[in-house]
């Protein structure tokens, strides 16, 4: 025993944060890797450094996968929690760091950007993202946040020489540092009210003590301003197109997916164990608490229904007008955010579940489509709009099937598992009662295929424009693409699997804490 | 508890109207008229040299993040010496943990170096 009041082993450390151990530890090693390891040839350099942390990555998936979780000692020294909802998340973050670091090696060699420190970058990205998805705890939910952000930030500069990348890395580097200090307040707010900051005390606190006065709401909205900015939610999305069409394409889609499902996960935490009523012992919700902590709900929801719906309309609509497809990407992975506030605000298992099906998925069909495009552009930005995709579905037959198959599923069409994910969402939202927002998200949702069909248009029904010289097509990069687009079609033909496991996985949120 | 978040606001405000006042009010009351001469900085009275934004060396961001590898070892190194006779029980796991940590900083100063960060030329 420590003086901290919390038992603490070595044992113990392993078993709960062995997946970021191991992160921590390879990204260590890397590091003096790219350091002394010379090779003839720089771009053999780039793909050693991308197989070792890829493989680092795997590692440390199966740690966190391979085992039965006891509940008994599920919370390490109130810091860290190793149930299966941030196992689950974590392990998406983690799928995404081997997509990208995969890619990453081709995206390399297209670009000659070799860059070892790059890789362990993203290493740290990754360990900052499980560590805040697995902390109980508000103050290390910070730092892993500031982790996972200060890495995101360097990497969006990666490409020197190009002045959209550094403008980017900047606005992103000054809003996100603008995000994170509202987050901290809204920490600190929590702090000053329950006098604690790990999340289940605080459920308690908050469930009994009386905490009418309104600065629970701001601590609440600041909370909320801070993950909405890394979720790329309306008001707070101004960022996303600059920042996603500056930076390299690979970084791209890790910041599109594992970084938002960071802040999903972190959201969906806080809110279903810190601000919801502790039941008490007779299993009967406490009639006090329930309407003290009730009247919350009836505060964030409404917010969360109109930021839901705003951004499937604006990044949506937006999204027809651009003409580079990497913007346009850019924007409809914030219509994508928007479709997943849907689960966040029918906040019912379903909703959650919902939530957590659709991260994965989407995951999956972003690196895809963001993979096809780093191979269609050759070197960064000589062919991303969609005047240089005209025809190349007869040029290039297998990228361009990959590339429709990818939007496809984006827009949501039947034998795709963006169709189940969307069908999940929206399901979510109307058991709760939201019929007017799944409608208008619904239609959204036509709107969105019409820009995701123009692609798809541009590939196989019209002449080229012009020339247009696809990068180098590696082995590695192939086999991603292919094994990304196998996992599209498994998850739209049979997405029982998943479905029960991210069951699972979010009633580990009502079991644990 | 409300009483304090209430002190905090009310400094808050107490702060803002009493500057704002001292600016507005040395504008209102103090006589106003600007000429070229006393629109320039002031360097110690003699006539301006250069631009005040200078550019400097690169170097100096290295050497500044080189400082924080030591200053952050003994901002957590001074607390612990501090309690370290409370916690005599768990001594050697307390060094062993503070170890690791000065081991962690110093792979990023032999890094570092090993970049360059302090070849001068």
């Amino acid at each position: 025993m420590s003086d901290l009041g919390f038992s603490f082993s070595l044992s113990q450390l392993w078993q709960i944060a062995g997946g970021q151990l191991i992160l921590i530890f390879a990204s260590l090693i890397l590091i003096f890797v790219d350091l002394w390891l010379t090779t003839d040839e720089e771009s053999d350099h780039v793909a050693t450094m991308g197989w070792l942390t890829a493989l680092s990555f795997l590692v440390a998936l199966w740690y966190l996968v391979h085992r039965e979780w006891p509940l008994h000692e599920v919370v390490l020294a109130g810091v860290f929690s190793a149930e299966k909802f941030s196992v689950f998340v974590s392990a998406v973050v983690l799928l995404a760091g081997v997509f990208a670091s995969l890619l990453s090696i081709g995206y390399m060699r297209n670009n000659r950007m070799f860059r070892g420190e790059y890789f362990v970058l993203l290493l740290f990205a990754v360990y900052g993202t499980i560590a805040m998805l697995q902390a109980v705890d508000l103050l290390m939910i910070f730092i892993a946040l500031e982790v996972m952000s200060l890495s995101v930030y360097s990497l969006a500069a990666f490409l020197k020489d190009s002045r959209k990348s550094q403008e980017g890395a900047l606005k992103y580097f000054l809003l996100g540092c603008f995000g994170s200090a509202f987050f901290l307040f809204g920490l600190a707010l929590t702090y000053g009210l329950t006098g604690t900051v790990n999340i289940t005390k605080i459920a308690q606190i908050l469930s009994v003590g009386p905490f009418k006065h309104p600065v629970v709401l701001v601590a609440l909205a600041m909370l909320m301003a801070g993950l909405f900015f890394k979720m790329s939610l309306v008001p707070f999305h101004m960022w996303a197109p600059d920042v996603y069409e500056g930076s390299p394409s690979i970084i791209t889609a890790y910041m599109a997916t594992a970084v938002k499902a960071g802040a999903f996960g972190v959201f969906l935490k806080l809110m279903s164990v810190a601000f919801t009523p502790i039941l008490s012992l007779s299993g009967q919700p406490d009639f006090q608490s329930t309407i003290n902590l009730g009247m919350l709900a009836v505060y964030w929801k409404p917010v969360l229904w109109w930021l839901a719906l705003l951004t499937m309309f604006v990044g949506n609509l937006v999204a027809v007008s651009q003409q580079n497809v990497k913007r346009m990407l850019a924007y409809s992975s914030i219509a994508h955010a928007g479709y997943m506030s849907l689960g966040l605000l029918a906040a019912n298992s379903e909703g959650r579940m919902a939530v957590l099906f659709y991260l994965v998925v989407y995951t999956i069909m972003n690196f895809g489509a963001f993979g096809v495009l780093f191979l269609i552009d050759g070197k960064e930005g000589k062919a991303q709009t969609l005047e240089d995709y005209r025809g190349l579905g007869y040029r290039y037959p297998t990228l361009s099937f990959l590339m429709s198959l990818f939007l496809l599923s984006m827009a949501g069409l039947p034998p795709t598992a963006g169709f189940i994910g969307k069908f999940y969402l929206f399901a979510a939202a109307i058991k709760q009662g939201y019929f007017v927002l799944a409608a208008l998200g619904v239609m959204t949702c036509v709107i969105a295929s019409y820009y995701y069909l123009r692609v798809v248009w541009k590939f196989y029904m019209e002449e080229p424009a012009r020339e247009v010289v696809a990068g180098n097509i590696s082995f590695v990069t192939m086999g991603v693409l292919i094994c990304l687009a196998l996992g599209v079609m498994y998850f739209g033909i049979l997405p029982a699997g998943l479905v029960h496991i991210a069951n699972v996985a979010q009633q580990s949120l009502a079991m644990v804490f | 508890m409300m009483s304090g978040f209430g002190t905090i606001a009310m400094y808050l405000a107490m702060s803002v109207i009493g500057v704002g006042a001292m600016f507005l009010m040395s504008r209102a009351l103090g006589p106003f008229r600007p000429t070229p001469t006393k629109a320039t900085t002031y360097e110690c009275g003699v006539p301006l040299l250069a631009a005040g934004h200078n550019r400097y060396s690169i170097k100096y961001y290295l050497v500044a993040v080189l400082f924080l590898i030591f200053d952050i070892e003994t901002v957590l190194i001074y607390p612990l010496g501090v309690r370290y006779s409370s916690m005599a029980h768990n001594s050697w796991a307390l060094f062993f943990e503070i170890f690791i940590f000065v081991a962690i900083l110093l792979a990023g100063l032999v890094y570092a170096i090993k970049r360059g960060a302090i070849d001068w030329d």
